[in-house]
């Protein structure tokens, strides 16, 4: 992930005219790069559509653990336990 | 219910939003001098979260202030300078002080302000926020921990119509209103049919997200070339600068040109109302509502 600002749900209100990074002027938006890559590859749509989902809060205990053993383990897939509540009086 | 959600959704009436000014030196005199210009046009007045990466009173101390003084704050909460707790904090502290409008944006970058040697946080995004704000509303915090009565909140967000990658603002309009967003102020946009795309295109798959396009009010062309350097998502074409700075009255240009993307906008699908932010600072608000049919409340 390289976007400087660490976000994980798509691009930010800030993307440049020129598609550009708002933190970085002289790099292109990471999630556009994405983005575009979704429409020209030739990838199953199921896996294109993952770009839509609500990707969960970063776990920060994670930081510096071996993500590969995290995937295996699947403990890259937990999340709070609030997290995937629904409804509510919004 | 907050009488902005009773407007939004059990009327088919225009709502009109505005920026409350940010909070620095001038105290509560600053707040009531605006609330009293700003009250009788506005359904509700945006209490901002340090605006462009800019310190001020802070966002909850703000609603409070507006709340104090007779008009409907909408609480803006920015990932940029909180963490998780921080921010549900915010959230818990709107609830106590009875403020149910709140609104999540993931916020500029520390180097759009004024100290971009601040560290930034974004430990969540704004669809993440959004999904937060729900959450508290089924009366658990992210944790799962219980809240007892759970708070009410009428939950907004806020979109870019305008900057790239346009086909898929649309999308993320949709994945805001599936966390929890129940309507959408939009970013300032100089392009009317980049925002009559954006506006088609979510009427279409999300026709129950109530949409609100920002309008700025100036007196020159000079801010124009100020949003258009410095703000960051804000791209304002060239002919339309050059529209105001070669007329020979620039203020009453740049008025007219404002009432134009005014009307505009509020013919397209799924739009609702406006937000409006007067950096002219005079009398023209006033022929300015009137001319979009706005008649002042008592």
């Amino acid at each position: 992930m390289t976007c400087p600002k660490t976000l994980r749900n798509g691009p930010c209100g800030g993307v440049r005219e020129n598609g550009n990074c708002e933190v970085k002027p002289e790099m292109q938006c990471v999630w556009l790069k994405a983005y575009d890559r979704t429409i020209f590859l030739p990838l199953p749509k199921v896996w294109k559509d993952h770009y839509n989902d609500l990707r969960p809060p970063v776990d920060m205990q994670l930081q510096g653990t071996s993500s590969w053993i995290n995937l295996i383990t699947k403990r890259d897939q937990q999340t709070p336990a609030g997290w995937s509540v629904q409804d509510g009086n919004h | 219910m907050s009488a902005l959600q009773e407007k939004l959704e059990n009327t088919k009436e225009t709502v009109f939003t505005a920026e409350f000014p940010s909070i620095d030196g001038a105290g509560m005199d600053k707040v009531v001098k605006n609330a009293e210009r700003l009250a009788p046009w506005f359904d509700a007045v945006n209490a901002t979260d340090n605006p462009a990466a800019h310190a001020h009173a802070s966002n909850t101390s703000t609603a409070i202030a507006i709340k104090m003084h007779g008009l409907e704050p909408i609480m803006q909460i920015v990932c940029r300078d909180k963490n998780r707790l921080a921010i549900q904090a915010d959230m818990m502290g709107a609830a106590l002080h009875g403020i149910q409008n709140i609104s999540l944006l993931t916020g500029d970058d520390v180097t759009a302000g004024d100290e971009p040697e601040a560290r930034r946080v974004f430990d969540v995004d704004g669809p993440q926020a959004i999904n937060i704000a729900r959450i508290l509303t089924t009366g658990k915090y992210l944790s799962g921990r219980k809240i007892n009565p759970a708070p009410e909140f009428y939950i907004s967000a806020v979109e870019n119509s305008s900057a790239p990658p346009f086909d898929y603002r649309i999308q993320r309009a949709l994945k805001k209103h599936q966390a929890g967003a129940r309507y959408l102020q939009l970013q300032i946009s100089y392009h009317p049919d980049r925002l009559e795309a954006f506006c088609t295109g979510v009427a279409k798959i999300a026709p129950a997200l109530h949409l609100i396009p920002t309008i700025v009010l100036v007196k020159s062309a000079k801010p124009m070339d100020f949003m258009n350097e410095k703000v960051p998502g804000i791209d304002i074409p060239k002919d339309m600068i050059n529209r105001v700075a070669s007329a020979s009255d620039q203020s009453a240009e740049a008025y007219q040109l404002t009432v134009d993307l005014a009307k505009h906008a509020l013919t397209l699908p799924g739009v609702r109302g406006l937000h409006v932010t007067d950096f002219r600072h005079d009398d023209s608000l006033a022929s300015f509502m009137h001319e979009l049919g706005r008649k002042p409340r008592n």
